[in-house]
């Protein structure tokens, strides 16, 4: 285990200032340890299922995601869908955070009702927000 | 023997003032379908009086062929089922012309000890011209009022579009912004600081694009100053396709147009040009790279609309996945650099502000055709080409 409250974090997101501006802040709050960022759900998809194949020899598995809704490719709803079927096969409590400009009340509702969901945050991401995340995954470890 | 006498002929009386001064026309047809009575009230009609009708058969009275038909077939339908039969009549005949009538065949039946005798027919026929007028404008006003609610509906939902687009494009945007000035202030090399000027550029840029298409959109659906003019499918399409020529053989695209059955409509040409940049600028955009691009452009009339289909036989678009979003702002599908998720939906709303519609069928690898249905325009109706 690191000292970093978030050992590993995966941001999937298209618009790539949002990536730039975001791994700023989790870089100045030096609450995380690893990121891997992704352009849209396909490749991230891909690579959690990669992942889970490799699981025994590496067991390196993101605890946290950022994930986008309106993305190319595979947007964020699709993704989700595909990553309720893997989940099973991960094996480990995984907290992802719907990330999104929509402050939409339907969307967020949306979000929320996806029990793999644990929450919905409305950009940008904060210091605060990460704080937060930390805590929570520190609840989940005890 | 006096007052019996006088009796009937009091009952006579009545009966007469009864059958005489009833609004319907009642009229007695023999078995060789020749009148025998028809009482005053065919006078208000026909301007004629009832002796005019007695002894006659229907076909002497210079009537149009299709109103004597319909009239001798219930007759005959009455006589040999000896059941009531009713038609509904709309004449043109004489005097009589735009009336609708109701009418019963009524079979005269005389019992005989072992069986039933039809021995006449009566008619009653009323004048419903009022009602169907009634029904008629009740209708339309029903019509309108589905009409009123279906543009409330896509009001409402435009709207609704609308505050989405706001809250997640321009949104996005101004956090990045946001987020790149508190960064900003932390950094303390100028090469660092020209970096984040650059993103905020470029933000800025993308905030200004935003807005540039929202208020088009706006300005669209406002629906303000759209001129409409006789426009012809084949020379609009025509200098769409010289305006792009370059583009367009640059890719050795084959393009086929067949605007023979519907050649023109009654349209904004700047919207029609739009829609043909649009739609050819997305079949070139999409086109497959294994295979040579091919574009059928064709037009048709269909109940109220003429229907314009663009087929290309490109990447395709799987639409299970993507559905109507095609349709909606900054959604782009293929992770193509370029796309920018404008074309298709300012084609949609300027479609739909002239009360036309769009739709799309698509398989991935094979092509896309895209159907637009332009709402004829009164004029379009009459003018048949």
């Amino acid at each position: 285990m690191s000292q970093n409250p978030i050992d590993y974090l995966c941001v999937i997101d298209d618009d790539e200032i949002y990536q730039f501006t975001l791994l700023k802040t989790i870089e100045a709050s030096k609450l995380v340890r690893k990121t891997i960022s992704f352009y849209n759900g396909e490749l991230a998809i891909n690579f959690l299922n990669e992942q889970i194949k490799n699981q025994v020899e590496n067991g390196e598995f993101p605890d946290v995601i950022f994930l986008d809704l309106n993305m190319p490719v595979m947007d964020g709803w699709e993704f989700l869908e595909l990553y309720v079927q893997i989940r099973p096969n991960i094996g480990k409590k995984v907290l992802v955070y719907v990330v999104s400009s929509s402050n939409i009340e339907y969307e967020i509702k949306k979000a929320k009702s996806i029990s793999d969901v644990s929450d919905y945050i409305v950009k940008p991401i904060t210091r605060e927000h990460l704080i937060t995340i930390a805590e929570e995954l520190a609840k989940n470890m005890n | 023997m006096q007052t019996v006498e006088s009796n009937i002929q009091i009952l006579n009386n009545h009966f007469e003032l009864i059958v005489n001064n009833n609004p319907d026309i009642i009229c007695r047809y023999n078995l060789d379908k020749k009148i025998v009575f028809i009482n005053d009230t065919i006078k208000k009609y026909s301007g004629k009086d009832p002796d005019f009708y007695i002894g006659k058969s229907i076909y002497e009275f210079g009537y149009s062929t299709e109103f004597m038909l319909k009239i001798e077939s219930a007759l005959d339908k009455c006589i040999s089922e000896k059941e009531m039969c009713t038609i509904e009549l709309d004449t043109t005949e004489g005097n009589m012309n735009g009336k609708c009538f109701n009418i019963n065949f009524v079979p005269i039946i005389e019992k005989r000890i072992d069986y039933q005798e039809i021995v006449g027919v009566f008619s009653v026929s009323r004048d419903i011209t009022a009602e169907k007028l009634i029904k008629k404008i009740e209708q339309n006003k029903l019509q309108e009022q589905k009409i009123l609610s279906q543009r409330l509906i896509r009001k409402a939902n435009k709207l609704q579009n609308f505050a989405y687009i706001v809250s997640h494009n321009l949104r996005s945007v101004t956090s990045n912004i946001s987020m790149l000035l508190s960064i900003y202030y932390t950094l303390k090399t100028f090469e660092e600081k020209e970096d984040i000027v650059n993103k905020i550029n470029i933000s800025v840029k993308r905030l200004n694009d935003t807005i540039h298409d929202l208020s088009e959109t706006v300005k669209i659906n406002q629906n303000i100053n759209v001129e409409l003019e006789e426009l012809y499918f084949e020379s609009i399409f025509n200098k769409v396709c010289a305006s792009i020529s370059s583009l367009i053989s640059s890719t050795e695209a084959i393009i086929e147009t067949d605007f023979k059955a519907c050649e023109k409509i009654i349209y904004n040409k700047v919207y029609l040009e739009s829609i043909f940049l649009n739609l050819l600028t997305n079949a070139i955009k999409y086109r497959n790279p294994k295979k040579n691009l091919f574009i059928k452009v064709e037009t048709k009339k269909k109940l109220g609309y003429s229907v314009l289909s663009f087929s290309d036989n490109g990447v395709g678009i799987n639409l299970q996945k993507y559905g109507n979003k095609i349709f909606g702002l900054h959604k782009t599908f293929h992770g193509n650099q370029d796309a920018r998720g404008v074309g298709l939906f300012i084609t949609k709303n300027q479609i739909e502000s002239l009360d036309g519609k769009i739709s799309v069928k698509s398989k991935v690898d094979e092509g896309t055709t895209f159907i637009i249905y332009f709402k004829n325009t009164n004029e379009d109706e009459s003018k048949p080409n």
